[in-house]
């Protein structure tokens, strides 16, 4: 028995399993939490191509599995990214049933991670843009629902992720049988468009990023928070490996400064506007628009410490992001209640969900004291001597995204629009809680959460020799 | 040389033709049955450069994405069967005339063989070419779901006519194949769920 075909044998079967529980969001939440958490536990921690014995019966589980001719590898290049992504979603769906999240984000959304960890996998791993369009597929039925039906966001996605996928599948064709290096300028000018233009998709490059905010406005935010968690960590890693790969292209001299001016520009672009939104799922778009901005700051410091960081940041915005949309899905009282007239005073009603929701959004900030803070300031520190605009940007992120925070905390703590409390019970206090708690520790602890993401890139040795 | 290749003008310009007709019907009925003869030309146009099997692989796919889509209209009871796009200039006359520009912006990068890929016929470039002009024309037109789907699944038919002759592989015509049915399946979805407004909620002083 292969490693990847149990892993996604095991997917598909706890999906199947989950589609049959209808209307227990609390069984589902459970069931795919667990199942994620047991398939990360598998892929970090299975012996992989050693004769073991388990139950007294011997067994020899391969890290191989060919397919048509392709083959799904799990090594020590990937089981670390595997992991660290079945624990994000084991993280997400934990807290779900308290988000009145669609009951496709728990099957569907378990598949996902299923096409993502099937990206990290395939040989060669430029195939990887297929599975990539496929997650994406498993997201729009993620962000669209019958409680949230305007398909424009998802549709918007699809479109974007078809395209990207078009050119850097051409792409990985002209590296791999074209022969690129650095001593074919035109190829390479070629491929490197191509890569640029896939590669601004997935990492929601502006004009690209619009499936976000129109995906922010019309769908359950805890949903959303979700499938950029999990596009995005994919986009990155995937990312990572071609600039892993291929020595030519981190010979560009100009790659570095490319991307460094295309995260200064994202993150000027969602600061601003930022600033100018009036409902609170739209300020978590752009908010995060700043975020991966700031993550591609990171990438284009071109040093080993800079890519740590991208990971790091990349982890701490699953908790950072899952405590804000956990806290602002429970606040709302209709499915586009997000807006600044309805949110008057939501603090009076559901302290602790506003609370969440704040806090959550200020470790995006990069508060100090919030999980954001220690990766922010560890990159103003690499990048400020070596690109003082970006440092200044990563300034203005924090000033802006700040600035917002404090503006809807004065919103959500005004006279309040509706007066009775939210009724709340002991588990949705505790998960709420619980959020608020972990960002504050990863801000005040964050060796507990870096040193370990750090090793989910241990397989890529060029990058970090 | 078999009759395939030397007839693979035909193709070339019965894509043209389909595309055409996609972008200016407002049937769904019509715009599904268009899609599913274009893919019959876009398998020919595979077909020159691949065996005629490999090459049918992509009309079945094709041909299942169309059921798809269509049973679920069936299903539905076709629902707002005449689609009138009402967010950009949707007049016959103008897609008439935006799908001519695109025609003739396809046909000289057609001509300059943009594309460069070895073993790529000349019908190929011209017909890939024509097909990912349209559907790159269809999506920035509309945002319904058929007719974004028609459009993805053109642009991808487009794509697949080129790199079927650069990666011929069994895994690769598979995943891409899946691509055509997943599409087919949101698109199916976003039917049966999707509406284009959702209910404001009211602020109550």
């Amino acid at each position: 028995m292969s490693a990847p075909l149990l892993l996604f044998l095991a997917t598909g079967s706890i999906a199947l399993g989950v589609t049959v529980l209808r209307n227990r969001p609390k069984s589902s939440a459970a069931i795919t939490a667990i199942g994620s958490a047991l398939m990360a536990v598998f892929a970090l921690l299975v012996m992989l191509d050693d004769p073991l014995v388990v139950l007294g019966l011997p067994i020899k589980i391969y890290s191989t599995w060919r397919i048509l001719g392709r083959a799904l590898v799990l090594d020590g290049g990937n089981r670390a990214a595997i992991g660290f992504l079945y624990l994000t979603g084991a993280f997400v769906f934990g807290a779900a049933w308290a988000t009145k999240a669609s009951r496709n984000l728990y099957y569907i959304g378990l598949l996902s991670l299923g096409s993502i960890a099937a990206s990290f996998m395939i040989q060669p791993f430029l195939f990887a843009a297929v599975f990539l369009e496929f997650t994406v597929m498993g997201a729009v039925l993620i962000l669209v629902s019958p409680e949230y039906p305007v398909p424009r966001g998802g549709m918007r996605l699809l479109i974007l992720y078809t395209l990207a996928m078009m050119a850097i599948l051409l792409a990985g064709w002209m590296l791999e049988n074209v022969g690129v290096t650095s001593a074919t300028p035109e190829l390479a000018r070629r491929a490197t468009l191509l890569l640029a233009f896939g590669f601004s998709v997935i990492m929601a490059v502006p004009p690209f990023h619009l499936w976000l905010p129109s995906a922010a406005g019309e769908t359950n935010p805890y949903s959303l928070a979700f499938v950029t968690v999990i596009l995005q960590s994919a986009g990155l890693f995937f990312l990572l490996r071609f600039l892993d790969n291929y020595a030519w292209l981190r010979a560009m001299p100009e790659l570095f400064d490319g991307i460094r001016l295309v995260g200064t520009a994202m993150v000027l672009f969602g600061s601003f506007l930022v600033l100018a939104q009036k409902s609170f799922s739209k300020v978590m778009a752009y908010a995060l628009l700043t975020d991966f901005g700031v993550m591609l700051l990171s990438v284009g410091a071109g040093t080993p410490e800079g890519y740590r960081l991208a990971l790091g940041l990349s982890a701490v915005r699953v908790v950072s992001l899952s405590v804000w949309a956990l806290g602002l899905a429970w606040m709302l009282d209709h499915p586009r209640g997000d807006r600044l007239q309805l949110l008057r005073g939501a603090a009076h009603r559901s302290p602790l969900a506003a609370t969440a929701a704040l806090v959550g959004m200020m470790s995006i900030a990069g508060f100090p004291l919030t999980a954001g803070f220690p990766g922010r300031w560890g990159l103003l520190l690499t990048l400020a001597p070596l690109d003082p605009i970006a440092g200044w940007a990563i300034l203005l992120a924090f000033l802006c995204v700040g600035a917002t925070a404090i503006r809807w905390a004065y919103t959500l703590l005004s006279e309040p629009r509706l007066r009775e409390r939210k009724a709340i019970n002991f588990s949705e206090r505790l998960f709420l809680g619980g959020g608020i708690v972990m960002c504050l520790v990863l801000g005040a602890f964050p060796q507990l959460l870096y040193p370990w993401v750090v090793e989910v890139a241990a397989g890529m040795t060029q990058l970090f020799p | 040389m078999s009759w395939i290749e030397e007839l693979a003008v035909i193709p070339t310009l019965a894509v043209a033709l389909t595309g055409g007709l996609l972008i200016l019907l407002d049937n769904r009925r019509l715009i599904l049955l268009t899609l599913a003869w274009q893919y019959l030309f876009v398998a020919w146009l595979v077909g020159v450069t691949l065996p005629i099997p490999i090459a049918a692989v992509k009309l079945v796919a094709g041909l299942m994405a169309c059921s798809i889509m269509a049973l679920t209209l069936v299903k539905a009871g076709w629902p707002d069967q005449s689609l009138k796009p009402h967010s950009i200039p949707s007049g016959r006359v103008f897609r008439g005339i935006a799908l001519l520009l695109v025609l003739l912006a396809a046909g000289g990068l057609g001509y300059s063989n943009w594309i460069s890929v070895p073993g790529l016929s000349t019908a190929g470039v011209y017909g890939s070419t024509i097909l990912l002009a349209i559907g790159l024309l269809h999506i920035g037109l509309h945002e319904e779901p058929v007719r974004v789907g028609a459009g993805l699944l053109t642009i991808m038919a487009g794509f697949e006519v080129v790199y079927c002759a650069i990666e011929p592989s069994l895994a690769v015509m598979a995943l891409l194949a899946a691509v055509h049915l997943g599409i087919a399946l949101v698109v199916s979805y976003l039917l049966v769920t999707g509406t284009d407004e959702a209910v404001e909620p009211q602020v109550i002083e």
